[in-house]
């Protein structure tokens, strides 16, 4: 690339897109699932379970508490799993039902449009907007790109500031933020998160859905001839043109489109539908709302833009299916997975156990007959309650631990070393190696887990 | 299905390409990250090094994603580096 052709590309002009405000069927629900996932994503935190907070990833500690459940980083099979129902609910819904995903729940829909709603709120309208950016400074722009400013940077930090505090104690990091007490790192991620967020909802926007988004790609792959799509009716839009009211199209030689362009006006990634299915378009429906509203002024039938399928679009099909192939499959694996991970998390016990054999001595003869194996356990309480627990061994006649019958006291969360001596009489042993069972049991009997660990002995024939 | 795509003559061209490289290596770095913390105890493995310094776990965290983010940021660049077709082109003509 020639150097000056590198600072062309570099400063050409990218044109802002100043999406137009919409009402409608569509745009409500795009509004509820903006609150609904936002005021999650910044009330969760400040939630309180049990005395501590519901959903913690507490890093330090190494532990995650979500609700009542406590996880620690041996159960991270768990949220791998959970990563991968996520993936698969993605493609299910993607198959069946298009880039939901991308017009109501992506966190860069989802932010860009709270800070498209305060960029109206400080700068007035889409019109307003533009003449704003167009006019020279005056002090009125002055005061309402501050302001606009003032409110993204407030609204980004306390993004960054919501986001550590899912890392970190919230109440401990809102008292540290007030006296100033912040730590580097904390202070650190909260400009990250904060900086990401007002780059990529304030100005970066469809620019993420059209430059960066892997997702976004990847969708043809997911789509087919009955996955749901926004589309324009071009049989009955064309020949577009505009009219008045009062006359009749079909007098006019012309089509249902009145040629408004209200549509590309409020499209937040700035194309043109009417253009055919683009893979800039994430679904989000406010040509569809805008467009009905247009069609109602008109006294047109409403859905000139709609949701529809390929095959009902191509005519000659008519009609198309919602149960096919790959959405059957797609709907069984969702199934197993979810029940499968349902069960073994009502199923998970909050104990476990590790054993380790003592390096230093395989046996031991102990009072002239007693083989000794020495063993070190590792118990961790995995439960949110401290709990008592005793060890039992079996799998050999007369097995017994030299430490008698002995209980232990773990506090929840807890790993607590064990040191266990396992004797056995020399006269019952056949092989030189066995295999014993170690059962750790809460004290309530609420809890057991049991593990398979070796008992060494001297080989039988060589002392009978 | 055929999707059209009419992209972008206007979208400045080295912001995209950074945009593309930063991005997915961003989401790569997490992923590593995440299981990278949850199999190894950054406090274990600073005990095991032959370099002894003391780091908390955050810092130690966040040093992990960064160098993470580092790695995977070299590697989506090579790549770039590769599939753009003007450098060997300019080379071929020179020599
Ligand atoms: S294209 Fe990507 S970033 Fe944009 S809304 Fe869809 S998933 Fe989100
Ligand atoms: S074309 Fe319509 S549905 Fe697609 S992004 Fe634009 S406004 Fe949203």
């Amino acid at each position: 690339m020639a150097e000056n052709d590198v600072a062309v590309s570099l400063y050409a002009a990218h044109e802002k897109v100043y999406p137009r405000e919409v009402d409608g069927r569509y745009q409500r629900l795009r509004n509820l699932a903006v609150i609904v996932l936002l005021g999650l994503y910044y009330l969760l935190p400040w939630i309180d379970w049990d005395g501590r907070q519901a959903v913690l990833f507490d890093l330090p500690a190494r532990k995650f508490y979500i609700f009542w459940w406590v996880f620690w980083p041996q159960d991270f099979i768990y949220l791998s799993w959970l990563l991968i129902i996520a993936a698969m609910t993605l493609f299910f819904t993607t198959a069946v039902a298009g880039r939901l995903w991308c017009g109501y729940a992506c966190p860069q829909t989802v932010w860009t449009e709270l800070f498209i709603w305060l960029e109206r709120w400080s700068e007035g309208s889409r019109n307003q907007q533009i003449k704003l950016d167009k006019s020279p400074w005056t002090w009125q722009k002055f005061r309402r790109k501050s302001l606009k400013q003032f409110l993204w940077i407030s609204l980004a930090i306390w993004t960054g500031f919501t986001f550590v505090g899912y890392f970190t104690p919230v109440t401990e990091l809102g008292s540290k933020l007030l006296t100033f007490k912040l730590g580097a790192w904390e202070v650190f991620w909260i400009c990250f998160y904060g900086f990401a967020t007002y780059g990529n909802a304030g100005f970066m926007r469809e620019q993420v859905c059209k430059y960066m988004c892997p997702y976004a790609r990847f969708q043809s792959a997911m789509f087919d001839a009955d996955t749901l799509i926004i589309s324009y009716d071009a049989e009955r839009g064309e020949p577009r043109g505009k009219r008045k009211k009062t006359v009749n199209p079909i007098y006019e030689g012309l089509g249902d489109c009145v040629d408004c362009s209200q549509c590309v006006q409020v499209c937040p990634t700035g194309i043109d539908i009417r253009k055919g299915l683009q893979y800039e378009c994430i679904a989000c429906a406010a040509c569809i709302d805008v467009c009905n509203q247009v069609m109602k002024k008109m006294n047109y039938p409403p859905n000139l833009i709609r949701y529809t399928t390929q095959n009902t679009d191509s005519r000659a099909h008519g009609s198309s299916k919602i149960l096919r192939p790959r959405i059957i499959i797609y709907f069984f694996i969702l199934l197993i997975l979810v029940t499968g991970f349902l069960f073994s998390i009502l199923n998970r016990t909050p104990l476990a156990l590790d054993i380790l054999r003592d390096r230093n001595a395989l046996y031991q003869v102990v009072d002239g007959n007693l083989i000794e194996n020495v063993y070190n356990l590792k118990l961790m309480n995995k439960d949110t309650r401290p709990h008592n627990y005793k060890v039992d061994v079996s799998g050999l006649p007369g097995i017994r631990t030299s430490n008698g019958s002995l209980e232990v006291p773990v506090d929840s969360g807890e790993v607590y070393n064990l040191p266990l001596r396992v004797r056995v009489d020399m006269n019952v042993i056949e092989k030189s190696a066995n295999t014993i069972q170690i059962t750790i049991s809460s004290v309530d009997e609420k809890h057991t887990v049991t593990e398979p660990t070796r008992f060494l002995a001297p080989d039988p024939r060589n002392f009978q | 299905m055929q999707v059209q795509n009419n992209s972008n003559s206007e979208y400045p061209r080295r912001l995209h390409y950074i945009s593309a490289v930063l991005w997915p290596s961003f989401l790569a770095a997490c992923v590593a990250t995440m299981v990278f913390f949850a199999m190894f105890d950054p406090q274990e493995l600073l005990q095991i090094m032959t370099w002894k310094f003391s780091l908390s776990r955050e810092w130690a965290y966040s040093l992990g994603f960064f160098l993470f983010w580092l790695l995977t940021i070299l590697s989506s660049s090579i790549t770039l580096v590769l599939l753009l077709p003007g450098e060997t082109e300019h080379l071929s003509k020179e020599t």
